[in-house]
């Protein structure tokens, strides 16, 4: 649950009808069924307004990432602190236009990252932000109040970029629960849904595993 | 029923009925666990992995201490009237379990190790993998996990049966043979 840019509105599409609302920015139109699913609704528009009018950027490494999820970080003095974690560019955005972003091929994103990097490591700046007592840590479409303590806590250094067919991420499942010693799930329930989730679709996945078309250099067992 | 000295003893040792209840506690834990874990997307679903691993493997240790046990007093003799259908099927059950008891916590251990997920116990304590990353094994061992656990659920449940076979129809002393305590009204063997 990585998010592009921290202004993005959240969508937190429980049922696939508020979903696809959402994605389609259709918050207020078509009937919804119960209260349930108009309350979610509206919670959820803003998502078709945000992406006609976001500032948008040609570059991964432009973007900031945020968790959403929030975790539990120990610190030195062994206190724990609820935080949600984010990856700040060191590259300066540069703005770019829908229709510019219209021209442009279908997976330029991945081919000018891989460019990038080609051309030296790229990093983000990894910062928590801590919660107060009180913030909804436990529901990742609420923000938190903008003034809340950030912390930088690390950089991230992408040195080398490996398409995920015969790379060695393919066969790993990215569980948001396993984490290092010192970092905890928190009262947010979302990642242990993606946990659970995860792990099963990972074991259908690997069940088709020598179903999946490799190309003939970096082929694995 | 491992093991062929008996030593003449009607009843299993303490330790045996020791191991036996404590395990068949785990063990009935552990597959609504399982059951429970694999069912739920919730925040529980953490909490009961979080207890199947380390269950686990005190499950397999526990086997372990017991096969060796089980090699060293034996199994009392069951009753020469026992029909020798019956007999066998006692046998082969206990096979059955001895296997089941070790080899599920292995395929589990495994099972994590070909993908690649961190085994951890209680106290944060890492267990290696025992086998290379490798996403078809993963995808076999989960279902020998999946699929012999319900063959496990089943033969608990024959073996309960017998149990109760044993104790209230044929009352042959084979199910005080376990039982956790004496049944009332039984004699000590003379010396």
């Amino acid at each position: 649950m990585a998010q592009r840019h921290d202004r993005r509105p959240v969508f937190c599409g429980v049922d696939a009808a508020s979903l696809l609302r959402a994605v389609a920015g259709l918050g207020e139109q078509g009937p919804p069924r119960d209260e349930n699913i108009r309350r979610r609704a509206s919670r959820d528009r803003g998502v078709g307004t945000w992406a006609k009018s976001a500032p948008w950027t040609a570059s991964y490494a432009e973007e900031r990432f945020n968790s959403l999820d929030s975790f539990v970080f120990t610190d030195g003095f062994g206190a724990e602190h609820t935080v949600r974690w984010s990856l700040l560019p060191t590259a300066h955005p540069v703005a770019v236009s829908p229709d510019d972003l219209a021209k442009r091929g279908p997976n330029f994103l991945e081919q000018e990252i891989t460019e990038r990097v080609d051309g030296g490591p790229q990093r983000w700046t990894l910062v928590v932000t801590v919660a107060n007592p009180g913030d909804p840590t436990d529901d990742p479409t609420k923000a938190w109040p903008a003034d809340r303590r950030a912390v930088e806590v690390g950089t991230l250094t992408v040195q080398q970029i490996e398409a995920e067919r015969d790379g060695p991420c393919r066969d790993i499942n990215f569980d948001p629960t396993v984490l290092p010693s010192g970092m905890r799930t928190s009262d947010d329930p979302f990642p242990a849904a993606r946990s659970s989730a995860y792990a099963k679709s990972y074991d259908r996945r690997t069940a088709e595993e020598n179903d999946y078309p490799r190309t003939a250099t970096g082929a694995k067992p | 029923m491992i093991g062929a000295k008996t030593g003449g003893r009607r009843r299993f040792t303490p330790l045996q009925r020791l191991l036996h209840w404590l395990m068949a506690v785990c063990i009935l834990a552990m597959l609504f666990i399982g059951v429970g874990m694999v069912s739920t997307v919730m925040p529980k679903y953490l909490t009961l992995v979080s207890i199947h691993k380390p269950l686990g493997i005190a499950i397999l240790v526990l086997a372990l201490i017991r096969l060796v046990v089980s090699l060293r007093y034996g199994a009392p003799a069951l009753p020469a009237e026992l029909p020798a259908p019956m007999k066998l099927a006692a046998h082969l059950s206990h096979y059955a379990f001895y296997a089941l008891m070790i080899g599920m916590p292995l395929l589990g251990w495994g099972m994590l190790s070909a993908a690649a997920y961190p085994v951890v116990l209680f106290g944060g304590v890492h267990l290696p993998a025992i086998l290379p990353l490798s996403g078809s094994l993963h995808a076999l061992l989960w279902d020998a996990h999946f699929y012999l656990a319900f063959a496990f659920f089943g033969l608990i449940l024959l073996h309960v049966a017998a149990a109760l076979f044993h104790a209230l129809v044929r009352r042959d002393g084979v199910f005080d043979a376990m039982a956790p305590v004496p049944a009332r009204g039984e004699i000590a063997p003379a010396e």
